[in-house]
């Protein structure tokens, strides 16, 4: 197969060569193409080409490169959550927001004006709103411009026209510095209104806002007295489900305490403003690596995990018990037990021992409410498979599908590394995965097949089918990020060619694929040597 | 509620709470001015929500009941009242000094309203049964009046002549009372005002700047509220609270200037007589004030008195005559000694019923030769009869419940820690606890806890009383509920170490604050049926709403 790929690639290659060294646009040769990071929407490929000012759209489906002209040079993209949304962000401060059909092609396109270049940018789950921050970016970090407002944010209404009033441009009250990062909560109702709110993190604050109510008043909420002089820091805002009919809160982890903040609403909120929520400081722990809140036979619970201590926190009376695990866990994956019990899966990066609490069960059965099972090798990452209580572990040259409910450990074994794979142990036991593993195995959004990328004797794409356990391979011309394109059965392989290259192989089962099944594209950034 | 042991906690609790921002203070009806069992008023109790309820004889000064034979004095322990919190209709109150704040706590729904008062609040009361209260603002020497029936609150301030930093509230709710405090005295703060007081006329927002004797203790107010009486070592201050222009007058209490000082007083409830004995001692007598002509007899009796608890009226006393192994009741209207009882043993501390029907003899004092007892002193019968009970461990204080029907004893702790492999005497000795005791059977129920009880609060209904009990260096900290009918008892885990408990009636809650560095509040449903590890609710860091803005 190689061979014969190969074979293509140096013909194309050759000849986009010569037709390039015949092209009278010079230019093309002297203007660097600049393409920026891919990202993949349900039906399409796009890169950011800011040597073109333009964004480079390849439908796989039907085979088609387009083209989405913008004012200025992009400078990131970002894919909708709905996955056929594409909002390009230009170093001019402007959002140029692409919906695309059935087919793949552009149907709508809305350029709105940001007024700044942000740094930051959240879309919300459902894609009705986007906000953009200077999250992330530091003092002097202006992003070019001569002065730049860190507290400034833009909200923008992805549902409606540009205007004057959308988005609408505010400044957050400011204590001295600027919103690290913003986190959106998904709708819900207080006192009859539909709220949805927006956190954006500073240091020993947060302000709370409405991106519904874009013009109200911020809430911000402190989590230090006046004359305390320690830094506690919010670092997370995770949604806690309302409980009986009540409504949805916000669970604040921070830095700098031992505490968790539950921040929870009444219903007599006037509708036109933003409600001030309830503060109640609940028992955390010191080195807290995970936070879970789930409504259990008890009522609602904040289970809280840090080393191999896992903990029930009751916000009502403020009570917490514990259970002592048998080894270190750093993440809880929450899932529905076959008796539509909750449960959580509990894992950390380098342990091969994974934990199922049964989450019912923990403050009174304890220990005994943690069942455990224990794998040849340490846990590299988890993937988990959308709509089902499995995921597939990714350890040495390994792949592991863990059925959570089952709580069986099914391995396949990689004749090779997986891309990116080979973390580290530091000096303090500490484990950090590689860069770049996080994309180089992938469950297709169907639930059916596992991908990974894997160096072996060269580039491969390996499949597992989850339902049969059928594995197969796929050797690659070249190694690349793996991107699904689920709409149009698709899995695509960006070469990261600096004139776009890609291969196109069908979704499902690698084994079975034929050469005449796959496809690999270069040039994909060269418009004029297409356009001719 | 009750805090047995005061003179433990005198020093600690203005200023243990290190890092602690929230004063809670204030009245919860019967079980502040009934619970502890005297119906006259004492000095001892403190009236209507003194931050610092002072001991007998003294703020805290230790002086505790007088006694001959060398023994040293009773501890007056089950006259010390501690403050009751501050409750409207169906909020609590607490001041959130840092931030200048007062906060109103939703019994129900734990809910926080932030009101801005000032500088500094240190202390607030609360009009009994309505969302009004008066805060002391120790920052801005100004009193904040706020109505919090109307949404927003209303705020209403009046500057204090003086830096003071002790509040009291008459019982009808019209009258505010400052003074300073000595106890409560912080470093570095004016301690200039020790013989001034301030009182407000809440309705009329009138202030009224008096001088009193020395050091003036908590006010006690008449039970019509016309008169408040302020106990000061130089004597006694009477206030007319319903002719703002008379002038106040300082009367003593003793006949010998030199035993003015350092006393256990006690006031009719009708202020018509103020009664008093020496606390250190050396009088075999006590003293009769009669405020209305400023008369002042003085009723010999066969010993030095140790104890002086009013009846119900106010126009008899029961005094306690421990080296004379006697308990008198005196006519104080007549000076007449009416009764006389011998004790069967050396008892020098009585707690007696609201009705007047009953008392509790007893003595604080550890003694190698008297086993634990009470005496049980049916006032009904003619002569009075008394009846002994053993109990197992020995008293450091009693308390009988406003009913009359139960009594609560508080007991001493041996050094040591409770080993269950040691004799009997000595594990109970060396156990924490408590009991109850039917006045009807005289049956008692000793009650072992594995941490310190730090008072009672009997519930207005009657039914029942609740314990805080509190141990930091096994972190152990529970609220015990008292069943009075039954004599059951069960425990609620608190998360951190209480320190005040509360009811809120008009919403079936009772509350426990507790230690925390940003305020912790807990709430029960008062008749829970519920697990007691259901039942708590508690709202950890309330002095961080008032930062939500």
């Amino acid at each position: 197969m190689s061979r014969h790929l190969w074979n293509r690639l140096g013909l194309c290659g050759v000849a986009a060569m010569g037709l390039l060294a015949a092209c009278d646009r010079a230019d093309v040769w002297e203007r660097p193409l600049s393409a920026g990071e891919a990202v993949s929407l349900e039906r399409v490929v796009a890169w950011p080409v800011a040597g073109r000012r333009e964004v480079v759209l390849y439908a796989p489906g039907p085979d088609v490169v387009d083209r989405a002209a913008l004012d200025a040079a992009p400078r990131r993209l970002l894919a909708g959550p709905d996955g056929r949304s594409l909002l390009a962000l230009d170093e001019a401060g402007g959002a140029t927001l692409l919906r695309f059909s059935e087919r793949g092609s552009v149907e709508k396109r809305v350029d709105y004006d940001l007024g700044a270049v942000f740094t930051g940018v959240e879309w919300a789950a459902d894609g009705h709103y986007a906000v953009f921050h200077h999250g992330g970016s530091s003092a002097g970090d202006t992003a070019g411009e001569v002065v730049r407002n860190p507290n400034e944010i833009a909200i923008l209404d992805l549902e409606a026209a540009a205007s004057g009033t959308n988005p609408v441009r505010r400044t957050l009250r400011s204590f001295g510095a600027g919103p690290r990062a913003i986190v959106l909560s998904g709708p819900g109702e207080i006192g009859g209104a539909e709220r949805r709110f927006a956190w954006a993190l500073s240091d020993r604050y947060l302000a709370l806002f409405d991106l519904a109510r874009p013009t109200a008043a911020e809430v911000i909420v402190r989590f230090t007295l006046p004359q305390e002089t320690r830094e506690v820091v919010p670092v997370s805002v995770e949604a806690v489900p309302g409980v009986d009919g009540g409504a949805p809160g916000a669970l604040v982890r921070a830095a700098g305490t031992d505490d968790l903040f539950l921040l929870s609403f009444t219903d007599d909120a006037a509708p036109d403003t933003v409600p001030k929520p309830v503060l109640n400081a609940l028992p955390g722990s010191a080195s807290l690596s995970d936070t879970l809140s789930v409504v259990t036979a008890a009522g609602l619970r904040i289970f809280t995990l840090a080393g191999n201590q896992l903990a029930a926190v009751d916000p009502a009376t403020g009570g917490r018990k514990g259970v002592t695990l048998p080894a270190y866990g750093g993440h809880l994956v929450p899932f529905t037990g076959e008796d539509g019990a909750p449960q959580a899966l509990i894992w950390a990066e380098g342990q091969a021992t994974v934990a199922f609490a049964r989450l019912n069960e923990v403050e009174q059965a304890r220990g005994r409410a943690v069942t455990v099972l224990t794998l040849e090798n340490g846990i590299e990452r988890l993937v988990p498979v959308p709509g089902q209580a499995v995921a597939v572990a990714v350890s040495t040259a390994r792949l592991v599908v863990l059925d959570f409910r089952a709580q069986t450990a099914t391995p396949f074994d990689i004749g090779g590394v997986i891309s990116g794979y080979g973390g580290y142990y530091d000096e303090y036991g500490g484990y950090t995965p590689s860069a770049g593993i996080d994309e180089s195995v992938q469950v297709s959004g169907d639930g059916k097949t596992v991908y990974a990328m894997v160096s072996a004797e060269s580039p491969t794409l390996v499949s597992v089918d989850l339902a049969t356990g059928a594995a197969g391979a796929f050797e690659l011309p070249e190694s690349g990020r793996l991107m699904q394109l689920p709409g149009a059965g698709r899995v695509v392989v960006d070469h990261l060619d600096p004139l776009g290259a890609v291969t196109v192989l069908p979704d499902g089962d690698l084994g079975a694929l034929e050469d005449a099944d796959v496809e690999t594209h270069t040039g994909l950034f060269l418009s004029e040597v297409l356009d001719r | 509620m009750h805090d047995i042991d005061e003179k433990r906690r005198s020093t600690r609790r203005p200023k243990r709470r290190a890092g602690l921002a929230a004063a809670i203070m204030g009245l919860t009806g019967l079980a502040g001015l009934t619970g502890c069992g005297d119906a006259g008023m004492s000095d001892e109790m403190a009236g209507a929500g003194a931050p610092n309820a002072s001991a007998d004889a003294g703020a805290g000064e230790g002086s505790g009941a007088g006694g001959s034979g060398g023994q040293g004095p009773e501890d007056e322990t089950e006259s010390l009242a501690f403050s009751p919190p501050a409750v409207g209709d169906d909020h609590v109150w607490v001041t959130s000094r840092e931030n200048d704040l007062l906060l109103r706590i939703d019994a129900r729904s734990r809910a926080v309203t932030p009101i801005d008062v000032g500088d500094a609040p240190s202390a607030v009361l609360t009009l009994p049964g309505v969302e009004r209260g008066v805060v002391l603002n120790r920052g801005s020497d100004e009193l904040a009046v706020v109505d919090a029936t109307v949404d927003p609150a209303k705020v209403a301030f009046i500057a204090l002549p003086r830096h003071f930093n002790a509040l009291a509230l008459s019982p009808d709710g019209r009258h505010a009372v400052v003074w300073f405090d000595l106890a409560l005295a912080e470093v570095g703060e004016d301690t200039t005002a020790l013989q001034d007081a301030a009182i407000l006329d809440v309705e009329a927002m009138e202030l009224r700047a008096i001088s009193t004797g020395f050091r003036p203790r908590s006010p006690i107010f008449t039970a019509d509220g016309e008169t408040c009486f302020l106990v000061t070592e130089d004597g006694v201050s009477v206030v007319d609270l319903a002719h703002p222009e008379a002038a106040p007058r300082l009367l003593p209490t003793a006949t010998d200037p030199f035993l003015q000082d350092g006393r256990e007083v006690a006031i009719s409830p009708d202020g018509a007589y103020v009664v008093s004995r020496a606390g250190a001692g050396g009088e075999s007598s006590i003293s009769v004030l009669t405020p209305a002509d400023g008369a002042l007899v003085e009723i010999a009796l066969p010993g030095e008195p140790t104890d002086l608890d009013l009846f119900a009226e106010g126009r008899k006393a029961l005094v306690m005559l421990r080296e004379a192994r006697r308990a008198v009741i005196v006519d104080v209207a007549t000076g007449a000694l009416d009764v006389s009882v011998d004790l069967p043993a050396a008892l020098g501390s009585a707690a007696v019923a609201p009705d007047g029907e009953r008392a509790l003899l007893y003595t604080t004092l550890p003694s190698a030769d008297l086993s634990p007892r009470f005496a049980a002193l049916d006032l009904t019968t003619d002569p009075p009869a008394l009846t002994q009970h053993p109990v197992r461990k020995e008293i450091a204080g009693a308390v009988i419940d406003p009913g009359g029907r139960a009594a609560w004893l508080l007991h001493r702790k041996a050094e040591g820690e409770p080993d269950p492999t040691l004799s009997e005497a000595d594990f109970l000795s060396r156990s924490y606890g408590y009991s109850l005791v039917d006045l009807e059977s005289l049956f008692v129920r000793l009650v072992t806890t594995p941490a310190e009880p730090r008072g009672v609060l009997f519930s207005a209904d009657l039914a029942r009383a609740w314990v805080p009990l509190s141990r930091p260096e096994t972190g152990v900290h529970e609220l015990q509920i008292l069943d009075l009918d039954g004599l059951a008892v069960r425990s609620v885990p608190l998360p951190s170490s209480p320190e005040m408990v509360g009811e809120v009636p008009s919403a079936d809650r009772v509350f426990v604050t507790q230690s925390h560095g940003e305020g912790r509040i807990s709430f029960l449903d008062r008749d829970s049926e519920r697990r007691e590890t259901d039942a708590l609710e508690t709202l950890s860091g309330y002095l961080l709403n008032g930062r939500i803005e």
